[in-house]
């Protein structure tokens, strides 16, 4: 038998290279002025709102307006990543948000047209990937054919820097009402992706972290010691990592019993149609949600396990496994500053600094909709599972994790956007093809002008 | 006494990480369709990377860039593979004296069916005739072109008769 070894130059992908400016990149022919309205409103410009925007151009939606609270197609996504000095995607090169049908350029083969630019580890994902093998994605060329396709979709035109506060239905549609601005739309597709999951409230009785305690997706000061990682998952892995790498002690709390090593963040086989299969309307909610809690698990891609294993064996990683949490409080100078994890069982591991990665939660499109409107039974939206429409607002849509009881866990993922991207912009684009639009009245006319020219 | 040599050889490798980027890139050109090909063969005088023009291709088929249009581009695609086709024909394989003729094959007269193979002999090809002021990019399109002569020159012969029917009207 042979036991696969990960290349271990694998997670140091550069970040930040030089890629070339696609010709028309900087060619906005954006009007300029905000939209009042248009056929469809994104609300994300995450990966899962990109795919939207790039399929409803294929299917000669054009005129959509996305709103994004960073104001650029995947800049949150991004900025999560760099925060983690994460280098690359779990996800292989299968996974993109590109339209499937179109022939647009595929991510793997974009990758390979920048063959000069990539390196000799790159390379051979590549070569993995194209033999049919599990392959990573360098974050640098996911950004890279991001910003591809917003280019040739035109999205950068059509994306306005936007906090979302609320959806006000009306008959024809919804007003969108943002800290910005004010968009008439006959379809929302809300694209929300997750937010970080609180620390209990027993921690420290609920509101912001004590002093030197901070969230996975927030920066780690520098010049520490030492630091106590609380998580078990990948954004867990890249804190310990990274504080390994500078040298820092670290202690790593794992509330479950072991580590859970895994290429990909879910099982492979939820990727697939007999996968999402699991989660069909007939089977019965209880079997599916059970499903979910089992299969939506922490695990961490096994690329990391050499390294956390040297780093336990040769002291610098202590890991404290199947850990309750009770408590967490800043330390006084006197006790040596930074803070410390009180442990169920009284013991307390203290750390110049403590970085949480508990997960994340689905966003479930309330309070944007109304809770009546979202209809969420266990944490989970009441969508209809052809189209992905709100059952009790059918001219809005989910794209992403808050699909999960639809889609299964992949739901969330780059592969599971596309799954679902093509229900939503299908059912959308047949819709406006039959008349569902907005009424005139009210329209932006140079912005329809603008984005159908 | 020592065991037979298997008959078989389940051993293989996966293509070269370090081929150079025109060889990944012709690869992919090699499944492009003709029109592609033939905008991207009219937009080669433009930029010298053979990747960057197949991706302007890409983007001037979406619509998304400012003009010229992807079928300007491929009209003067035809006419840069019309003024080159005689000379690739005269240093393709069957010409009579032509530098490239024996590196069609292999000097026992059969040819590899390799996508890479095949391509670095289109490329041969295309540096052995005469085919005018060719930068990279071209020199990849002409070949990937060659490759598919047949296809391209139905293709330029549509087009033109097309045209020519609409200048009669």
């Amino acid at each position: 038998m042979t036991v696969f070894l990960p290349e271990p130059r694998l997670l140091d992908s550069p970040r930040h290279r030089g890629w070339p400016p696609y010709p028309a990149a900087g060619a906005s022919t954006r009007p300029g002025e905000r939209p009042a309205g248009a056929d469809v409103v994104i609300v994300g410009a995450g990966p899962a709102g990109l795919a939207v925007a790039c399929a409803l151009w294929h299917l000669g939606v054009h005129d959509v307006a996305v709103l994004d609270r960073a104001g650029r197609p995947c800049r949150r996504f991004l900025d999560r990543i760099d925060v983690l000095n994460q280098r690359v995607l779990r996800s292989p090169y299968q996974h993109h948000p590109g339209v499937e049908g179109y022939r647009d350029c595929e991510l793997l083969d974009f990758a390979r047209l920048h063959w000069s630019r990539l390196t000799e580890v790159e390379r051979r994902e590549i070569r993995m990937a194209q033999a049919g093998h599990r392959s990573v994605v360098p974050v640098d060329v996911f950004e890279a054919y991001c910003r591809y396709l917003a280019t040739i979709h035109r999205v950068y035109d059509r994306t306005w820097r936007a906090t979302v506060r609320e959806l006000r239905w009306e008959p024809d549609g919804f007003t969108v009402l943002a800290d910005r601005l004010q968009v008439r739309a006959a379809f929302v597709v809300l694209c929300l992706g997750e937010e970080r999951r609180p620390a209990p409230v027993i921690w420290w009785d609920g509101g912001l972290p004590p002093p030197h305690v901070s969230y996975w997706d927030e920066p780690v000061p520098a010049g520490l010691e030492s630091v106590v990682v609380v998580g078990a998952g990948l954004s867990a892995a890249h804190l310990i990592a990274n504080a390994l790498g500078a040298g820092q002690r670290v202690h790593w709390v794992l509330r479950e019993a072991s580590e859970r090593y895994q290429c990909s963040d879910v099982n492979a086989a939820f990727f697939r149609a007999e996968g999402r299969a699991r989660f069909h309307d007939a089977v019965p909610w209880p079997d599916r949600l059970s499903l979910m809690r089992r299969e939506r698990r922490a695990s961490v891609m096994f690329e990391f396990r050499p390294l956390l294993q040297a780093a336990e064996a040769d002291g610098r990683l202590t890991v404290h496994r199947g850990r309750a949490v009770a408590a967490m409080t800043a330390q006084s100078s006197r006790h040596g500053g930074g803070a410390s994890v009180l442990l169920s069982d009284g013991e307390r591991v203290a750390g110049d600094h403590i970085a949480l990665a508990l997960g994340t939660v689905p966003s479930t499109g309330a309070p944007l909709l109304p809770d009546r409107l979202v209809g969420a039974r266990d944490g989970w939206p009441n969508l209809d599972e052809r189209t992905l429409a709100y059952r009790r607002a059918p001219r809005a849509f989910a794209v992403g994790a808050a699909a999960g009881m639809v889609l299964g866990p992949a739901a969330r993922n780059i592969d599971g956007h596309r799954v679902a991207t093509a229900r939503v912009a299908t059912t959308i684009a047949a819709r406006l093809a039959d008349g569902d639009g907005l009424a005139l009245a009210g329209r932006a006319a140079p912005h329809r002008a603008v984005a159908r020219a | 006494m020592p065991s037979p040599a298997p008959a078989f050889d389940t051993r293989f490798t996966l293509p070269a990480v370090d081929d150079t980027p025109m060889t990944e890139t012709g690869v992919i050109l090699m499944g492009l369709d003709a029109e592609r090909l033939l905008a991207g063969l009219g937009m080669a005088t433009l930029n010298d990377d053979p990747a960057l023009v197949a991706l302007a291709v890409d983007q001037l088929r979406h619509g998304a860039a400012p003009p010229p249009s992807a079928d300007d581009m491929a009209a003067a695609g035809c006419r840069r593979w019309q003024a080159a086709r005689a000379a690739l024909q005269a240093a393709g394989p069957g010409a009579s004296g032509s530098a490239s003729g024996a590196a069609w094959g292999s000097a026992s007269g059969s040819a590899s069916g390799s996508a890479r193979q095949v391509w670095s002999r289109a490329l041969r090809v295309v540096d052995a005739a005469d085919a005018g002021d060719a930068g990279p990019a071209t020199r990849a399109y002409l070949a990937a072109c060659w490759l598919r002569h047949h296809e391209i020159d139905r293709y330029v012969l549509g087009r033109s008769s097309v045209t020519t029917e609409g200048t009669r009207r």
